[in-house]
């Protein structure tokens, strides 16, 4: 080529540019309010802070009981936005008084219906959600329920039964958390009460607004809106907008509304109306039972947090390339921090066993590092010269990482009494 | 003595403070890259300005919680929240059951407009080319992508139509340097552009695109 042809190009190049970057714009800047949303974020994540991983079967108890909670928040958020008289103070009062409740739920996404709900709460820990199809019409629902729901909590321990009536099929599910110290199981509070004690805790009576007035099944309701965590997805950073109409006449609540997302990020509005306080609730709504010749599945979960638990002596764990040096050694290991398991007990289906260990800093910073920059290579841990697995490099916590110990063939159990030092009590679990 | 007109100047945050979680550093350090990480992610999002705001507050999040990770040594901080971001774009994305990381839009690009852009030095684009409204988005996705330094000095001089001479004052720099900075933020400019650009017809061939 030659110079002129060069040149050429270099200037068809340096227009070819300057017409390009004429087509851009000032990048948008973050809105004002956003910015002052995630500071305030921003300031309450803790040093060595890290995202806990929720396993499955919980997070469908938690979206129960969070649906569970939101009504009870906003029977409280009512009784402490309103002008008359009232003081958030009689809200623990009012909560107290509530131990039962049935109401019903309907779910939009944009214009159509996608769930039609009727739950029931008995305290201490009891719940039923009866799942309905979509379009079963409005007004009482004469069809049964496609899906049922009942779990039964108490601290540290979740039991469950998920029921499909039309396929004749049950599912029981157990979940514990054990822990062997102070710290707190990682399982968010199932206790009723407690949610929602905590709930009200982080909205303040003055976050609360009116909204004007309607009338309501010829009933006259005066409005209020908030905004709250969205705790039903497990995602508390995210708010939820709702809105509360309650009798003028009385003040009992006649319908809820709150707008929200699905985790697919689809814009759903959800109507809570027809709601009983304190009804009889039969204990049979909440028997775990599975009729007889229906087909039954069972899964249990266990996790045990381990607050100062390591290797036991002898035991040895290595962590390195596959057929190279390791990159840690033992000593490197500063504890382990959670085990997990998940069983199949009617099933061929094998025990699922998981470990979490904490690494030192600069241990994990360089196996880290060395993945990075090596990525056509495995990593590869070396339990006690037994087994060699695969590790999930990225726990939950900025030092944590995860693998598998099922290949050993033993429970959580046992694993913890030959290789760990923990003094976790399981009383027979 | 002149100043080198590299992308070197990222502010000046204490990283020890900010491990610490200390809540002044914290807010220096949010306000030094709240914009410049939200205009990253807009237009990675289709402009769906709710959208951004979740992915942005994920980022954030997300970075202070691993901030032990980040090495200053290593690199830079506005390249390492871009490198979270984009995870945090993939999930969010995928959570509204998108398969690909752009919007649909993207589609129409097709291969006759990859090879005007890869030929950008050989022959002046057409009018037509820069009509369309997926190469001014593309522009616009690409300066999001370059050093803080450089997305500053072409704004200025773009956007902001400012002289050589006042960009120069701003910067602190004489005008030659201005000149450098300037030539070196349009070269900033092409390589990401071409990338970008590169990546999303590869991506349309295998049914992904992620930039």
């Amino acid at each position: 080529m030659s110079g002129m042809d060069k040149n050429n190009d270099q200037k068809r190049l340096d227009e070819n540019l300057d017409r390009l970057l004429r087509l851009g714009e000032p990048a948008p800047r973050m809105p004002e309010d956003l910015k002052s949303g995630i500071r305030s974020k921003l300031f309450e994540v803790e040093q060595g802070s890290g995202k806990k991983n929720i396993p499955p079967g919980r997070r469908t108890v938690w979206a129960l009981a969070a649906a569970a909670a939101l009504v009870f928040f906003f029977i409280a958020v009512w009784n402490g936005g309103a002008p008359a008289g009232i003081v958030w103070a009689d809200v623990q009062g009012h909560l107290d008084q509530v131990h039962t409740l049935t109401f019903n739920g309907l779910t939009r996404t944009g214009m159509q219906v996608t769930g039609r709900n009727k739950v029931y709460y008995k305290d201490p820990g009891l719940s039923r959600s009866e799942e309905y199809p979509p379009d079963a019409g409005s007004g009482p629902v004469k069809e049964g329920p496609r899906k049922i729901t009942i779990i039964r909590r108490e601290p540290g321990r979740n039991e469950g039964v998920t029921l499909y009536p039309g396929a004749g099929r049950g599912e029981l599910f157990d979940s514990v958390v054990l822990t062997d110290g102070t710290k707190p199981p990682s399982q968010p509070p199932m206790d009723l009460a407690s949610f929602n004690w905590e709930l009200m805790k982080e909205t303040a009576a003055d976050k609360t607004r009116r909204i004007g007035d309607r009338v309501i099944n010829g009933i006259p309701a005066v409005g209020f809106e908030f905004e709250i965590p969205d705790r039903v997805y497990v995602n508390p950073e995210r708010q939820v907008h709702a809105k509360l109409w309650a009798s003028a006449d009385g003040g009992a609540p006649l319908l809820i509304e709150v707008e929200s997302r699905d985790p697919q990020g689809q814009n759903m509005r959800t109507e809570y109306s027809d709601f009983r306080w304190n009804v009889p609730l039969d204990e049979s709504l909440f028997d775990l039972a599975v009729p007889k010749s229906w087909g039954l599945s069972r899964t249990r979960a266990e996790t045990a947090e381990y607050s100062d638990a390591g290797l036991a002596p002898g035991v040895t764990l290595q962590i390195g390339p596959h057929g190279r040096d390791p990159l840690t050694e033992t000593e490197d290991v500063a504890g382990v921090v959670r085990g997990e398991q998940l069983t199949h007990p009617d099933s061929v289906i094998p025990r699922d066993v998981r470990l979490t260990i904490e690494l030192n800093p600069e241990a994990i910073q360089r196996l880290r590092d060395y993945a990075r920059a090596n990525r056509d290579e495995l990593l590869v841990v070396d339990f006690n010269g037994q087994i060699k697995v695969v590790p999930n490099l990225y726990g939950t916590g900025p030092s944590q990482l995860s693998f598998n110990l099922s290949l050993l063939d033993l429970p959580l159990a046992e694993l913890e009494e030959r290789y760990f030092t923990t003094t976790i009590e399981r009383n027979g679990l | 003595m002149v100043k080198r007109t590299t992308a070197q100047s990222e502010p000046e945050i204490d990283f020890r403070r900010l491990r610490r979680r200390d809540k002044e550093e914290v807010g220096r350090w949010f306000d030094a890259y709240s914009d410049p990480v939200y205009g990253f992610i807009f237009y990675r999002v289709g402009r769906d300005a709710d959208l951004a705001g979740d992915v942005a507050q994920e980022t954030f999040v997300s970075a202070l919680e691993t901030i032990e990770r980040f090495n200053p040594r290593r690199g830079e901080m506005f390249p390492w929240l871009t490198y979270i971001a984009r995870n945090c774009i993939r999930k969010a994305l995928r959570r509204r059951g998108r398969d690909e990381a752009l919007p649909d839009f993207w589609n129409a690009v097709d291969h006759e407009l990859a090879r005007a852009i890869m030929g950008m030095g050989s022959h002046i684009f057409p009018e037509e080319l820069l009509a369309q409204k997926e190469i001014a988005e593309l522009v616009r996705m690409a300066l999001t992508n370059l050093p803080l330094r450089y997305q500053t000095a072409l704004r200025r001089c773009y956007f902001e139509e400012l002289s050589l001479h006042e960009i120069a004052a701003m910067e602190g720099i004489n005008q030659g340097a201005a000149k450098v900075l300037l030539h070196r933020a349009k070269l900033a400019f092409r390589a990401a552009f071409e990338t970008i650009s590169a990546s999303i017809f590869k991506g349309q061939g295998e049914g992904k695109a992620t930039p």
